[in-house]
């Protein structure tokens, strides 16, 4: 069964383009009593975002990259840099989970769609700026 | 100990073992026991409070009883001193010791319960602030393992793999490309829409001199001169 939490999210987003006329696109994942949302924007397929919910908050996360991508001389100074911006940057910030470095933006679980639909466009715009800001630290590929 | 510094350890894998699931499942069965060994803890405390108050109540009322019959007697004492009945006096301060030690041992009594009324009151408020700090603890750490979940999920969409992402140098080099596309594809439709409506000749026309602007007043006055 769908989570209420993200059926709310799934809600606030459906029909719903940005002013520069993105939509979003929302599917589904429901594994046993983990359910998840994947919201991919028009033009940032390579970049979903992916909501997950608790009791108290939902969490919204777009992994950029893997450790794999940074050489290893060059972490710690990707973390850094990360932590420096952090607060700087607009409604999100980055993390690391495991080996997979992303930026999230969490909200409460009582927030309204229109708080819902900014925290997604802005966490959007966000992706690529965070992809500039790190580019120096990634290996080509 | 601070609840992040909790988190922080039950968190396993900070970019070690690919295969290491991220939080430690144990943890969190060892904290939800805890929060049911707290809830029965506070549990036990409330029924040990209501018992004792109520025993507190009996005796504080028994107490009182005996510090009236003290009064009472007390006085008939003083009465049957005055009226030199001395026999009947010294059989009314016997019973008076009697119950002055019955007083004195029901009150120390008395005291040790409103103590541990207090002790339990103060109990019952630490183990539900212990409470809710655990459920914290675990609210928190389940919503961290969502987001690894979540991490993992589109690891697997993208790469087919658990522990790597496809590259984002080249992602986002195709989404410029693409970004770069929309805006030319935009700019393209709006100068069509100019050569649609002739705009682009006639401003081509106007330059090479062959027809003039219209509305500037410069032709007006030429059109006068003539």
């Amino acid at each position: 069964m769908m989570n209420k939490n993200l059926e709310k999210v799934q809600a606030a987003l459906a029909d719903y383009s940005t002013e520069s006329g993105y939509h979003f696109n929302v599917t589904a994942t429901i594994e046993g009593d983990f359910s998840m949302l994947t919201i991919i924007r028009d033009d940032l397929e390579e970049f979903a975002i992916l909501a997950t919910t608790t009791e108290s908050q939902l969490l919204f996360n777009v992994a950029l990259f893997d450790e794999g991508q940074v050489a290893k001389e060059d972490r710690a100074s990707l973390n850094q840099t990360m932590l420096s911006l952090n607060m700087a940057m607009p409604l999100s910030s980055f993390a690391l989970t495991g080996k997979i470095y992303s930026i999230f933006g969490a909200m409460s679980t009582d927030s309204e769609a229109s708080q819902i639909q900014e925290e997604v466009v802005v966490l959007s715009e966000n992706i690529m700026d965070a992809l500039e800001v790190c580019q120096n630290y990634l290996t080509e590929a | 100990m601070g609840f992040l510094n909790n988190v922080f350890k039950t968190i396993k894998g900070m970019g070690n073992e690919a295969n290491d699931a991220f939080v430690d499942s144990q943890g969190i069965r060892i904290m939800e026991q805890e929060i049911r060994d707290a809830e029965q803890n506070q549990q036990k405390a409330s029924e040990s409070l209501t018992d004792v108050m109520a025993e507190q109540k009996g005796l504080a009322r028994k107490t009182a009883d005996l510090k009236a019959s003290i009064d009472e007697y007390s006085e008939a004492i003083g009465k049957l001193l005055e009226s030199g009945n001395e026999t009947l006096a010294l059989e009314t301060a016997e019973k008076l010791a009697e119950i002055e030690s019955e007083y004195d041992s029901n009150q120390a009594v008395l005291d040790s319960y409103n103590e541990q009324v207090k002790e339990l009151k103060i109990l019952i408020k630490d183990s539900s602030k212990q409470m809710s700090a655990l459920q914290r603890e675990v609210s928190i750490i389940k919503s961290t393992e969502a987001a690894q979940k979540a991490s993992e999920a589109t690891a697997a969409q993208f790469s087919g793999s658990n522990s790597s992402l496809r590259s984002a140098s080249a992602s986002m080099a195709r989404i410029k490309a693409k970004q770069e596309k929309r805006k030319d594809k935009m700019k393209s439709a709006r100068e069509l829409a100019r050569e649609d409506s002739g705009g682009d000749l006639k401003d081509k026309l106007a330059e090479a001199g062959v027809i003039g602007n219209k509305s500037s007043a410069a032709s007006i006055l030429d059109r006068f001169k003539k």
